[in-house]
């Protein structure tokens, strides 16, 4: 009987093995099969090499160097340690007591990885003495890329820099994780997608020790080289003329279409050091520097437009039908509203002003009277659309906005209703209004050319050309009246008592623009005349616009500067544009025709 | 030397019931690694010399060197504790210094054990189910290796032990009052003993076992599911093949058969360990009134099923991992010498059930021992 019950029992606990395998081996087979498979089949990848940046005459921006590394086992006891690098240094130079220090930093008792203590070295430094090295048991060489940056500063802020992804690159593209490396600003970091490009993928069987046993397929890394419209040699001049002259600044050499051909700013930074991982001193350095060479002034710097706002905003004035542009209006050297006086620049007053000494003079008591006609809401909706404080949709990352104040932004802002001296204050550009450089360049171009282009600095990715793009913002009357503002602006540049007509050196061909003078403090009200700007000290000097396109008759290219606490816009800027026209002369970016040409 | 008659009782069904299992092993330890499989093809011809040995010699004549193995048995269990080399935190191997050899001597208890149980019970046959006090005269045979090899510590085995122990002490016969007493006493006692008895790395192994399983069982796991109805050629069993089964050809021989044979093979090798336990255990009732033979059947009978249940049911997370091997199956001599010796043993107990000398001419079948 009780042998029995002992049969069935063992009977039931084969049966209860048995119920389970049926559920392994068959209700669960397929979840089985698949780790199994997991288990064998790997996945091995290979890197791209990162797509090379040329500029518009295919001199390399960015591009890449084969580097070594020398990397040390973990966990080696100080005399092998020193023992080791003792026999690194009979054959490669290193400093043992900062390559002890590295190496104790990174050998934790966690860590199982090779300690790379020497990164970084020539390829024809270390080629000759690598056949004796490699003998070394305790140390191993491993080979990788190094992004290099030859023109430095000059170019840093278009070109950006890449460094190491971290936990949120990775997290957008999980490839990340095996290249380690993604742009970080600049053109890096807005084309880094191409740039990057895709793993290599090689599919193959490995064992429990990880060792291959079959191949099975693969599949390319691939990465694109992109072209930009930069001429890095048209950059460098414009760089080193503003390093010379310690002019400290933005200035944008366009063409009227929208192809950015220079974008410079001074001080700028050298990106090859965050290559590598840029030091906490010299970050500090970067950071803490009162003339922030880390920001890209052209299209991150915001600054009050000045008088470049005019060109515009007499152009909305006319094509209103408010105001008829060869009317003499009589502007006295100041208005007073409710109780506050809104002064001139030039003590006097300019008497009777049409539209086109408006411009030329740069009149203010002329458009305080014109931006009380419009109103600020009409005013800030049609300069919006002429690009004033608005992106313009340059391809690079961290472009600001800038501002083109109205009733309702104010509202939102300061919860304080709007007041007639703002729109006193804005149209001529000072008070709330605030632009980037670029902004500037765009409108210039809109006035040259009835069309506002999207700046672009890609020319080409891969093999295929990337066109640039123009909107149409200008009504039909506006269109219709622009030839005004152009003689203008022609006046500036050209007619005796043009703000910019001293400064700019004789040229071959006729320019035009409007200079601007952006105050960074305000004047107190009884002073009447006002002090010479190189009478301020630095830092109260206001910022100097000089915004110029040429040849006049066939507008093709704009060249804009700012020069910060410059002082008067011809005066600073007028000198280094003067400069940068006959370069691109020389250079043959402007071909002089014959009806260019001064008779 | 062997009369006629000794033929006659030699029960070749039980031999024959072996040449599956030893082939399976073969086949599988060969698919697995050839130098395993010549090392194989050596212990399992050292195996049946041990069992012939077994087989001959006269044990029922010289009883008295049962208690004898028995004590020098336990004596080295004791030397273990004193003496014994370490691996792995488990003390469980003798070094024998001279000759350089490890032994463990808890291996070989089993066998001392269930002989001396036979020979207790043989001088203690009960009188229809021993009393309380009649069990705890003979369960210190139980209990004495069960402490030390517990102790080394190798719970698994010690464990088996004890089941084996008392189920042979069931069999043979116990007081229905004193069973259902002992049933009660074990579901107290068995929460209690995890508390406070266990060590922290045992208690883990049943953690294991109850939550995720650890990375042996899980690739044990892999292989038996990847299996299939019908299993996979030796070049697609992955699993085996490029070692993500770890210790393949012994303790987790189960997991590669499983994988190569698939459900229906499971099947197969399954009734074959039923029918080898069902095989020895039936002795129980034809030998009912042999004290000495009949409690060493129903023993082994209990060693093949609680061995092959517990190895099995580890290799598929229903138990939790100890050092048991499948019994035959698993690559491993002292294993294997083992069983064939437990084999041998119970051959010579069938064929010389009459007998108390090989030339023993004097014929008295019915009145038995």
């Amino acid at each position: 009987m009780r042998l029995k019950i002992i049969l069935y029992l063992i009977f039931t606990f084969y049966l209860v093995i048995l119920v389970r395998v049926y559920q392994l081996a068959i209700k669960e087979h397929k979840h089985y099969s698949s780790l199994a498979l997991n288990n064998t089949h790997k996945v091995l990848y290979i890197k791209p090499k990162r797509g090379i940046i040329y500029d518009a005459h295919n001199v390399p921006i960015a591009y890449n160097e084969l580097r070594f590394s020398i990397l040390l086992k973990p966990h080696l006891t100080t005399p092998t340690l020193q023992k080791t690098l003792q026999f690194i240094n009979t054959y490669l130079p290193i400093d043992i007591q900062k390559v002890t220090k590295i190496y104790r930093r990174n050998n934790s008792f966690y860590n199982h990885d090779d300690i790379p203590i020497v990164e970084y070295i020539k390829y024809q430094d270390i080629i000759n003495v690598m056949p004796i090295l490699i003998h070394n048991p305790n140390l191993t060489i491993e080979s990788d890329y190094l992004r290099i940056y030859p023109f430095k500063e000059v170019l840093s802020h278009i070109v950006g820099y890449v460094g190491k992804a971290n936990k949120s690159d990775v997290a957008k593209n999980p490839e990340l994780k095996y290249i380690k490396l993604t742009g970080k600003n600049g053109i890096e970091k807005q084309y880094n997608k191409i740039l990057t490009g895709t793993l290599g993928k090689k599919n193959v069987i490995v064992n429990a020790k990880n060792k291959i046993i079959k191949e099975l397929n693969s599949t390319k890394a691939l990465s694109t080289n992109i072209q930009l419209h930069i001429d890095s040699t048209l950059q460098k001049f414009i760089y080193n003329l503003l390093k010379k002259q310690d002019k400290k600044g933005s200035i944008i050499v366009m063409k009227t279409t929208g192809e950015v051909i220079a974008m410079v700013n001074y001080p700028s930074y050298d990106d090859n050091l965050f290559v590598r991982g840029i030091s906490t001193k010299e970050w500090r350095k970067l950071i803490h520097n009162n003339f922030n060479p880390f920001l890209n002034k052209a299209i991150a710097g915001l600054y009050p437009p000045g008088s470049t706002i005019k060109p515009s905003l007499g152009l909305v004035a006319i094509a209103s039908g408010k105001l008829n542009p060869y009317q003499k209006i009589y502007c006295p050297e100041e208005i007073e509203i409710g109780h506050r006086k809104f002064r001139d620049w030039k003590e006097g007053g300019h008497g009777y002003v049409d539209i086109f000494k408006a411009i030329k003079r740069s009149v203010d008591v002329y458009y305080y009277k014109i931006g009380l006609l419009l109103g600020i809401d009409y005013i800030a909706a049609n300069l919006k659309k002429m690009g004033f404080g608005k992106k313009t949709q340059i391809d690079l990352p961290n472009e600001r906005s800038g501002i083109m104040p109205n009733k309702m932004w104010k509202k939102r802002r300061y919860h304080q209703s709007w007041y007639m001296g703002e729109t006193v204050n804005a149209s001529i550009g000072q008070g709330y209004v605030l632009v980037t450089p670029i902004q500037i360049a765009v409108n210039t171009a809109l006035m040259a050319t009835g069309k506002l282009p999207i700046p672009q600095i890609i020319r080409k990715i891969g093999d295929k050309y990337i066109p640039t793009r123009q909107k149409d913002v200008l009504t039909a009357t506006q269109k219709k009246f622009l030839p005004l503002i152009q003689r203008g602006m022609w006046q500036v540049c050209n007619s005796i008592g043009g703000t910019a007509t001293r400064h700019l050196a004789k040229l071959p061909f006729f320019i035009a623009g409007k200079t601007g003078t952006a105050q960074v403090h305000s004047i107190p009200q009884d002073v009447k005349k006002r002090k010479r700007e190189d009478e301020l000290a630095y830092w109260k000097r206001s910022h100097a616009w000089l915004t110029t396109y040429a040849p006049f008759h066939n507008p093709q290219f704009v060249v804009t500067a700012l020069i910060e606490h410059g002082g008067h816009g011809g005066e600073a800027a007028g000198g280094v544009i003067s400069q940068i026209y006959r370069k691109l002369i020389q250079m043959h970016y402007i071909q002089l025709k014959k009806h260019h040409k001064k008779r | 030397m062997i009369n006629n008659k000794a033929i006659y009782h030699f029960d070749f069904v039980l031999l024959f019931l072996l040449f599956p299992f030893i082939g399976i092993s073969l086949f599988l330890v060969h698919e697995i690694s050839p130098i395993l499989f010549k090392k194989e093809i050596a212990y399992i011809t050292i195996g049946f010399v041990a069992f012939l040995v077994a087989f001959l010699f006269p044990i029922r004549k010289y009883l008295w060197i049962i208690p004898f193995l028995y004590f020098v048995n336990i004596a080295l269990l004791v030397g273990v504790d004193l003496f014994g080399v370490s691996i792995l935190g488990a003390q469980r191997w003798l070094k024998i210094p001279i000759i350089n050899l490890t032994i463990q001597p808890s291996e070989f208890m089993k066998t001392t054990m269930i002989l001396m149980l036979g020979y207790k019970i043989y001088k203690n046959p009960p009188d229809k189910g021993y009393t309380f006090v009649e069990l705890i005269k003979i369960s210190w045979i139980i209990l004495l290796p069960f402490v030390l090899i517990a102790k080394e510590p190798d719970l698994g085995t010690a464990l088996v032990l004890l089941i084996v122990g008392f189920g042979t002490l069931i069999i043979v016969g116990v007081k229905r009052k004193v069973l259902i007493n002992g049933i009660v006493f074990l579901l107290v006692f068995i929460p209690f003993a995890y508390q406070f008895l266990l060590k922290d790395y045992q208690r883990n192994r049943i953690n294991n076992f109850l939550g995720h399983p650890s990375y042996h069982v899980k690739q044990s796991m892999i292989a038996v599911g990847s299996g299939g109805v019908f299993g996979k050629d030796k070049q697609k069993a992955t699993q085996t093949q490029l070692k993500f089964l770890p210790i393949a050809s012994s303790d987790f021989i189960f997991a590669y058969y499983a994988e190569r044979f698939g459900f229906v093979g499971v099947i197969v090798l399954l009734s074959l360990y039923f029918f080898l336990s069902y095989y020895l255990l039936s002795y129980v009732s034809i030998l009912k009134n042999d004290f000495f033979a009949m409690p060493i059947f129903a023993s082994v009978g209990l060693i093949v099923f609680v061995y092959s249940y517990v190895n099995i049911a580890m290799t598929i997370n229903l138990a939790p991992v100890v050092g048991i091997p499948l019994p035959l199956l698993s690559h491993g001599g002292t294993s294997f010498i083992n069983f064939m010796i437990i084999f041998g043993i119970l051959e010579n107990l069938l064929a010389f059930k009459y007998e108390f000398l090989y030339n023993f001419n004097q014929e008295n079948e019915d009145e038995g021992l």
